[in-house]
């Protein structure tokens, strides 16, 4: 019967290893790939144990991976750019719909900059990975965004930014005298 | 060569394609024309009319008037058949008729005698005579040589004889002003001139001079003076002509009872004729002396083969009138009674026939009429001898309406008898017996109108609404009520427009309703309508236009189509009351039963101010239709900004002139008075505005204290203190001033450029403008401020020139200031002969006035005041005008959102719009930049066309436009344009095109189809498709 100690015809007793292993004795090496800890099943443990050095690694990837995320945005920026650029300055439905998109983008990235950041700073050890200098990157650079968007507004010429704009609100001057 | 031409015309062709092509269309659909529109031709109160049978057997009546036209008027509908245009300047002194020939003669001091062809009205033939400094004022008459086509006339100080192929006179002789001759008697081969004689030291008698002049060699036969203390046109003296017994003067002296008779040309023998042998009965002295003669045909050279007058004498208390005909046998000339009738104050006039060759004199021609005019009636009858009237008539007329009779003639149409009256307000009826309205009738009292105002309408109020006042007031008060009345409206009014065939769609829309003009069917019209005009339109295109005149008269008509709704005719002691200003002093509120008021300010023959107050919806006189006679005369009348609370009236101002001028304020009353003094500091006005003064003075009220005002009444006024004056230089006259005219709505407060910066208007209410002609040449322009006199700016054309023809003419709105005048090049100063050479032509010039030169920048603070030094930068430029113009205006809509066209009523009878971006003084001169064609800057071109397409009266020559008056609707895009003068022309029109109004090829009926068929698809095909669902949920 399968799995049955009893009627094996081959039978190995590990149990010595697992006893006999001790400090400094490199009696038998584990194979790669076997984890003693989880053999034994005390996972906690074996994690305890070797993650001093690793923890430090995988903080470093995470902020590398981090600061990639905070300057994406970057990125796309020349292609907006350039995409503005192309539409030109004039007030017409395209220009109107890039420069919507130019100002909308970077706004609902940083509306969602929490969730972003989400899968990187949360560690293995259960630990929050501090990622405050990223997200201000990410912020700072999407604020960019906005700012470029705002500046072909007013190079379009849609910010009320002249005398112009509010001439309409403007009452008319009280006359102190009468002629006749 | 050749080739080339063909390239360039085919070049300019494609030019003027494209031009047409981008411009867009701003002309009238033609199905508009005559419907938003509406036209009177009018010729003005006639002074002389003469019936005229032409070869055809019609008959017309041929008319000079008092607004110097010459018309031809259609017998039997009163049409102008043909009229003739003379200069404003030139009044017509004679009108003559001979055959088809009609003649003229015209002006005062440069004279023109003309002959025109009495059926077309084709100008025959002309002479013009240059202005003499001989001149006798007053001088000039004319008549036709009894044989041949040859005209004689008194032209400048000479007598001349005309033939119509010649260019100069046959012969001329000069009168050496012994006299102003103003009476021609054409005899076979001697002519009589009559005038009165020069007054000297030695003769200082009034008399009347006679000349003989031989009519073949231009020589004087004799001179003499005749008849002492006598004048022509006097009702104590005639002149008789006769082809066969030649011409006479019979007068009578002051306090004598002898009648002297002088036959022309004979020194003896001069008859004396006793009255009772005049007459043929015995009267009393008294009745005698006060007895009065007066010739019975307006030209009595045309049936004077037996001629006659009229004596009209009192006795027992009765008027009566006598027609006594001259005749003679052999040597003696012998006078018999014709006609004899009690008179009272009837009108008497002869039928002015030319008797038949046969010499067979009918009745007809012989006819005289006495037309009466009473209480409620005009009443006439026709008699051709003894003492019965042939021919009787009444008509139902209330002088309240266009005054009492003033001249009355009497024609045929064929044997018909038609009598023609004329009022002193200027109606001119035909009347025909068996009728007791008028055959037709003409209303020419608007051609003299001197001033015009809009009145709002009320809106149509909803059935509910009329329910209410009509019945219970409390009805409106309750919104459950009012919104059941207003279903139950709706219901009426779709199944009225059910009923109707679904004709027409939305009822009073755009396209109005399909009335013919005014100017095609003057019969058709009620003299006197019974209901006035009370309500108007949804969209305000119907309003009250209220006219004052010259001729006593103030009427009310339909802006929309004419239509008369009240007339009334002031008067005071028994003249016409010369209406100068109408207001409007109250205007009613909705559902108040209070009426807008309306004031009319005039002045009486004696020149005193005459002030009424009328309901502006009926016309009726309040205060038991008395009018206001003041004790002052008035240099001219102001709106105050002042309610008398009392009577909720707006204050008016009559500025009396003198060396210490005074202000009258209206009503008279110690309220309006106390409330005038509450804001009398502030309120500044101004007197010397007009052509021909030197200098401007301002003035403010000096109020009393309140206590001294008991007593205060029509006779006391308040006294002024000099603020300023503005002196003219020496050599300057003043020739024109305008001010604004309405308060000045303005929608933005400055101007946007192309970069977005903002140049702010200057917009000054107490702006005039004057404009004074130098004696050196040139004219100056000057912007003057109201309140302070200061001046503000000024301008110097030097080759401009300013006469009668061609005068200054000059418009303020908002921020511009728009005026045209001639400009001749040989004015051209020798200091400017290096300039280039001025054109000659009339120009337009463009004065645009900004707070400051440099944009954004503004006065700060929100009150503006004449007194702080404050000058505006002033921007102009000057385009040549299309034509001569007569008038100027500017278009007014609501909130000034709408752009202002420029309104010219031209001297061709057009009224021509203008765009308002062609009179932009920021045009740039050279390539524009970008700025400036983002800014919408047209570049410059010197000329304004005439756009036919921006001819607003099309097909419609109106006459003697002088004065362009606008007023808006409620719809912004629209505003309504009205001209006055001679002709009457009113129309809408919408400078930025119809942006607020469905356009005319919209079809409603396409909408409500559609979206039937919409709701008819979504009841069909929402079955349908829910069980297509539910079949496809069970398989």
């Amino acid at each position: 019967m399968p799995g049955d100690k009893s009627s094996s015809k081959v039978y190995a007793d590990l149990t010595s290893l697992m006893g006999g292993r001790t400090k400094g004795s490199k009696a038998a090496v584990d194979p790669s790939g076997f984890d003693s800890a989880v053999a034994s099943g005390s996972l906690a443990s074996a994690s305890t144990a070797h993650s001093k050095a690793d923890d430090e690694g995988d903080k470093a990837l995470r902020a590398k991976k981090a600061w990639e995320v905070a300057i994406g945005p970057g990125k796309t920026l020349p292609m907006q750019a350039f995409m503005a650029w192309m539409s030109g300055t004039g007030v017409s439905i395209f220009s109107i719909l890039i420069t919507g998109m130019i100002l909308m983008t970077p706004v609902r990235t940083i509306m969602g900059t929490q969730q972003t950041f989400a899968p990187l700073e949360r560690m293995a050890t259960g630990k929050k990975l501090d990622l405050t200098m990223q997200k201000a990157a990410f912020v700072a650079i999407n604020i960019a965004g906005i700012l470029f968007g705002v500046y072909r507004l007013s190079i379009m010429g849609l910010l009320p930014t002249t005398t112009s704009d509010w001439l309409a609100f403007i009452p008319a001057k009280h006359y102190a005298e009468y002629s006749a | 060569m050749l080739g080339g031409s063909l390239l360039t015309r085919v070049a300019l062709a494609g030019v003027l394609a494209a031009s047409t092509l981008s411009t867009a269309v701003q002309g009238l659909f033609p199905d508009e024309a005559g419907q938003i529109d509406w036209h009177r031709a009018q010729v003005g109160a006639p002074k002389m009319l003469i019936p005229c049978t032409h070869d055809d057997g019609s008959t017309s009546i041929l008319a000079i008037t008092d607004r110097n036209v010459l018309a031809s008027l259609s017998s039997d509908s009163g049409e102008i058949v043909w009229r003739q245009l003379f200069d404003p300047t030139e009044r017509i002194n004679v009108l003559k008729l001979r055959g088809r020939q009609v003649l003229t003669h015209s002006g005062t001091n440069e004279t023109h005698v003309r002959v025109w062809d009495a059926q077309s009205g084709a100008l025959a033939w002309g002479f013009s005579h240059p202005p003499s400094p001989k001149h006798k004022s007053g001088s000039g008459a004319a008549a036709f040589l009894r044989s041949g086509k040859d005209v004689l006339a008194v032209v400048g100080d000479s007598l001349v004889r005309l033939a119509p192929e010649a260019s100069k006179p046959v012969w001329e002789l000069p009168l050496n002003r012994t006299a102003t001759f103003k009476r021609l008697v054409v005899q076979e081969s001697v002519a009589f001139v009559i005038g009165h004689a020069t007054l000297t030291n030695k003769n200082p008698t009034p008399r009347l001079h006679v000349v003989e002049v031989n009519l073949k060699t231009g020589l004087v036969k004799q001179q003499y003076d005749v008849a002492n203390e006598q004048a022509l046109g006097s009702d104590s003296l005639v002149i008789l002509e006769s082809e066969e017994y030649g011409g006479y003067i019979v007068w009578r002296e002051r306090k004598n009872i002898v009648w002297n008779i002088h036959r022309l040309g004979m020194q003896q023998p001069m008859w004396d004729i006793y009255h009772a042998k005049l007459v043929q009965m015995e009267l009393m002295p008294e009745s005698m002396l006060t007895s009065t003669i007066s010739e019975l045909d307006t030209d009595s050279g045309l049936g004077a083969d037996k001629p006659r007058f009229v004596m009209k004498y009192t006795m027992n208390d009765k008027v009566k009138s006598i027609v006594v005909e001259m005749f003679r046998v052999g040597d003696e000339l012998k006078l018999r009674k014709i006609v004899g009738f009690r008179s009272d104050n009837a009108l008497v006039a002869g039928s002015n026939r030319r008797a038949l060759p046969s010499g067979e004199a009918s009745p007809s021609e012989r006819a005289v009429v006495a037309v009466r005019s009473s209480e409620g009636d005009i009443s006439w009858r026709i008699y051709t001898s003894g003492k019965t009237p042939a021919h009787t008539g009444e008509f139902v007329y209330d002088t309240a309406t266009y005054g009492p009779i003033s001249a009355a003639y009497l024609y045929y149409a064929g044997a018909e008898p038609r009598v023609l009256v004329q009022t002193k307000g200027g109606l001119l009826a035909a009347l025909a017996s068996g009728s007791s309205v008028p055959l037709w009738f003409r209303d020419e009292s608007l051609a003299h109108a001197t001033d015009m105002v809009f009145l709002e309408l009320p809106a149509p109020a909803s059935l509910g609404e009329h329910a209410a006042k009509a019945t219970d007031p409390s009805v409106i008060s309750s919104p459950v009520s009012r919104y059941i009345q207003r279903w139950i409206e709706t219901a009426r009014s779709l199944a009225a427009w059910s009923r109707s065939g679904f004709g027409v769609f939305g009822g009073s829309g755009g396209s109005g309703s399909s009335k013919s003009g005014p100017n095609s069917v003057p019969v058709s019209e009620e003299l006197v309508p019974k209901t006035p005009l009370a309500e108007g339109d949804h969209f305000g295109f119907r309003k009250l236009s209220i006219f004052g005149t010259s001729t006593g008269i103030v009427a009310a008509l339909s802006t929309q189509d004419g239509a008369r709704s009240w007339t009334r005719y002031l008067s005071d002691s028994g003249a016409a009351v010369s209406v100068d200003r109408v207001f409007i002093t109250r205007r009613s509120q909705p559902l108040i039963n209070t009426p807008s008021l309306l004031a009319v300010v005039g002045r009486n023959v004696e020149g005193r101010a005459v002030v009424a107050v009328l309901n502006a919806l009926t016309g009726e006189i309040l205060g038991d239709g008395k009018l206001h006679v003041l004790p002052y005369g008035y240099g001219k009348v102001v709106e105050l900004p002042v309610v008398d609370t009392a009577s909720e009236q707006q204050l008016l101002g009559l500025v009396i002139n003198g060396p210490q001028p005074q202000l009258a304020v209206w009503p008279a009353t110690i309220d309006a008075a106390v409330a005038f003094c509450a804001a009398s500091e502030s309120i500044f006005f101004d007197i010397g505005a007009q052509a021909g003064s030197g200098q401007l003075d301002g003035y403010r009220a000096r109020c009393p204290e309140v206590a001294n005002l008991d007593g205060w009444g029509e006779d006391t006024t308040f006294a002024t203190d000099h603020q300023w004056s503005f002196e003219l230089p020496a050599g300057e006259t003043l020739v024109a001033a305008s001010e604004y005219h309405g308060a000045q709505t303005t929608a933005l407060q400055g101007r946007i450029l192309g970069d977005r910066s903002v140049l702010y208007k200057y917009v000054n209410p107490h702006l005039i403008t004057l404009a004074s002609h130098r004696d050196a040449g040139g004219i100056v322009i000057y912007f003057v401020d109201r309140v302070s006199g200061r001046l503000l700016y000024s301008s110097v054309h030097e080759t401009g020139c300013v006469s009668s023809k061609r005068p200054f003419l000059v418009t303020q709105s908002e921020n511009r200031v728009i005026y045209q005048f001639w400009q001749d090049s040989d004015l051209q100063g020798a200091a400017n002969q290096q300039k280039p050479k001025a054109t000659k032509g009339y120009v337009t010039v463009v004065a645009e006035l900004f707070e400051s030169d440099k944009p954004d920048t503004r006065d700060a603070g929100k009150t503006f005041s004449s007194l702080d030094l404050h000058l505006p930068h002033v921007i102009t430029t000057a385009f040549t005008a299309p034509e001569s113009a007569t008038a100027l205006g500017v278009t007014r809509t609501g909130s000034h959102i709408t752009t202002r066209d420029v309104l010219f009523g031209l001297s061709s009878g057009k009224l021509l719009s203008l765009p308002d971006q062609l009179f932009d003084p920021r045009r740039p001169k050279r390539a524009q930049t970008k700025d400036e064609q983002a800014e919408g800057l047209l570049p410059y071109s010197p000329s304004l066309l005439l756009d036919p397409k921006r001819v607003l009266s099309h097909r419609n020559v109106v006459a003697g436009i002088a004065r362009i008056m606008s007023a808006p609707t409620h719809l912004e895009s629209t505003s309504l344009v009205a001209s006055y003068g001679l002709d009457l022309f009113f129309t809408r029109t919408s400078p930025s095109g119809t942006f607020d109004q469905l356009s005319p090829s919209f079809s409603k009926v396409n909408l409500v189809v559609t979206t039937l068929a919409l709701v008819v698809g979504c009841l069909l095909g929402g079955p349908m498709v829910r069980r297509k669902l539910t079949n496809q949920a069970w398989a």
